[in-house]
């Protein structure tokens, strides 16, 4: 355990360093690869799933707000819709427009989730967003939740039926389009199995985590999990939305795990060390529970100089810099300090 | 302090400037709007997708209920609205108001220590 605590404390330490870097960098990777992934299912203009375009975009939006992030991604989307058919434009610019004005109007603070969606479709684990969502921000995680199913389902559905919507391969019948790809995306029974199965997800872990018992975060994970799990078994069994099991046991589980490592970061305590106290101030009477954070506490070193006796007079000074008692004998008169001298006799106190 | 001016000091600035009413009654207003934009979009579609049988009401002069039906969702979808912008800005409000008076009672407290140093020193 203290292995991993000193491991923790390095990355937090290397991240809170390089902090700007490690963002712009995550950034970069979660639009080239959310790019990838929708490009995969809607990739009909050839310009803009080429890898130079992919990679300009990904660096553009490193440098964007979430915000931004999701404007690029969703204008890259409507382009290429537009380059499939007019109805397949129409349709998507409509659920962009009320996503906007219903959703977006409230400044969602986990734009983060929705960025992150495609690319955790494309690793096969589009469990976790929900489990995120409940686990680091608010119940509104649902909501975000439900948008990206809601996205990922439409593009999916645009991809699986292109031959149908496309207008090169009949010109009249725009009502018929229309009313297909509207039918196929808000009449899809594994889309709602899913967005009902993220929101409860979403819900049901912010609620447990904010519970004031024992490992509220991984208990929540976990039942976050099994609810995803649930719902997304019993749709399979009532609608028959031929889901494959294997994929959906290996996402759920590994988006758990990622959870697990991700509380194990955020929210590590020592709940074998529990306190209970009560004090007073001017205004209140307060009874407090505390709960010690697991921390790794580096080791003391001691330095140790061995040095010749060469000198007549001789005066022992110790200084403690920084958690480090060193002893030295400072020399009298001429007799300088020789270099290297520091180094020797160095100890560890673990080492002796 | 400069953590939380880096990541909320200007936000909740913006949000505090004025009065919790005013800044709620602004957001419905915005909410209003919106949702009057979005609701004439979904219904734009839904005659759009449906419009055999919205003609054959019209024809069998059924266009009041057809009517009442509009209403009455429209004003349950922003009554809706509302209640949900009501409730989240309210919210934000309070939090931004709570951060904002932490963050002046800390400098009351440093300026407090800095007039006493000032005073350590004249004396």
């Amino acid at each position: 355990m203290t292995t991993l605590l000193e491991i923790r404390d390095r990355i937090i330490q290397i991240y809170r360093q390089f902090e700007t870097p490690f963002n712009i960098a995550f950034k970069f990777a979660a639009v080239l690869l959310g790019l990838l992934a929708i490009e995969g299912q809607i990739g009909y203009q050839k310009v803009l799933t080429g890898p130079l375009f992919l990679v300009l975009i990904s660096l553009l939006c490193a440098l964007l707000p979430m915000g931004g992030i999701v404007a690029v991604i969703t204008i890259v989307s409507l382009v290429q819709l537009q380059t499939l058919s007019t109805e397949a434009l129409l349709v998507g610019a409509l659920y962009l427009l009320i996503a906007l004005l219903a959703y977006f109007r409230f400044s969602p603070r986990d734009l983060v989730l929705l960025v992150m969606a495609p690319m955790c479709q494309l690793l096969g684990i589009p469990y976790l967003i929900p489990l995120l969502g409940g686990l680091l921000f608010t119940p509104a995680s649902a909501a975000t939740s439900a948008v990206a199913v809601f996205y990922w389902s439409f593009i999916s559905f645009i991809h699986s039926n292109e031959t149908s919507i496309s207008t090169t391969t009949d010109e009249s019948g725009m009502t018929a389009r229309f009313r297909l790809i509207m039918d196929g995306t808000l009449q899809n029974q594994q889309t709602i199995i899913m967005i009902i199965a993220v929101v409860a997800a979403a819900i049901i872990v912010y609620v447990i985590r904010r519970l004031r018992i024992r490992y509220a975060w991984q208990i929540a994970t976990g039942v976050g999990a099994i609810v995803e799990l649930i719902v997304v078994l019993i749709g399979d069994m009532l609608y028959g939305t031929s889901v494959s099991i294997g994929a959906v046991f290996g996402g759920v589980i590994a988006s758990a795990l990622i959870c697990i490592v991700v509380t194990f970061f955020r929210f590590n305590l020592d709940y074998t060390r529990i306190e209970n106290a009560q004090f007073e101030d001017d205004d209140y009477y307060y009874y407090v529970r505390m709960i010690p954070k697991n921390l790794y506490t580096a080791p003391r070193r001691r330095v140790t100089q061995i040095s010749s006796t060469r000198h007549q007079t001789q005066r022992r000074a110790s200084h403690t810099v920084q958690g480090v008692t060193q002893q030295y004998d400072e020399p009298q008169g001429d007799e300088g300090y020789e270099e290297g001298d520091a180094d020797d006799g160095y100890q560890d106190e673990d080492q002796r | 302090m400069s953590v939380y001016e880096t990541r909320h000091g200007y936000e909740d600035e913006k949000v505090t400037r004025s009065f919790k009413n005013d800044y709620v009654l602004g957001q419905v207003l915005v909410t209003f709007v919106c949702n009057t934009i979005a609701f004439l979009l979904i219904a734009a579609v839904v005659v759009f997708y449906d419009l055999e049988n919205v003609l054959l009401a019209i024809f069998n002069n059924n266009l009041i209920s057809v009517m009442t039906v509009l209403i009455l969702a429209y004003l349950l979808t922003q009554t809706a609205m509302i209640i949900l912008t009501v409730l989240v800005y309210s919210s934000r409000y309070d939090r931004a108001k709570k951060r904002q008076g932490r963050l002046y009672h800390e400098l009351k407290v440093m300026e407090q220590g800095y007039q006493r140093e000032d005073g350590e020193i004249l004396s």
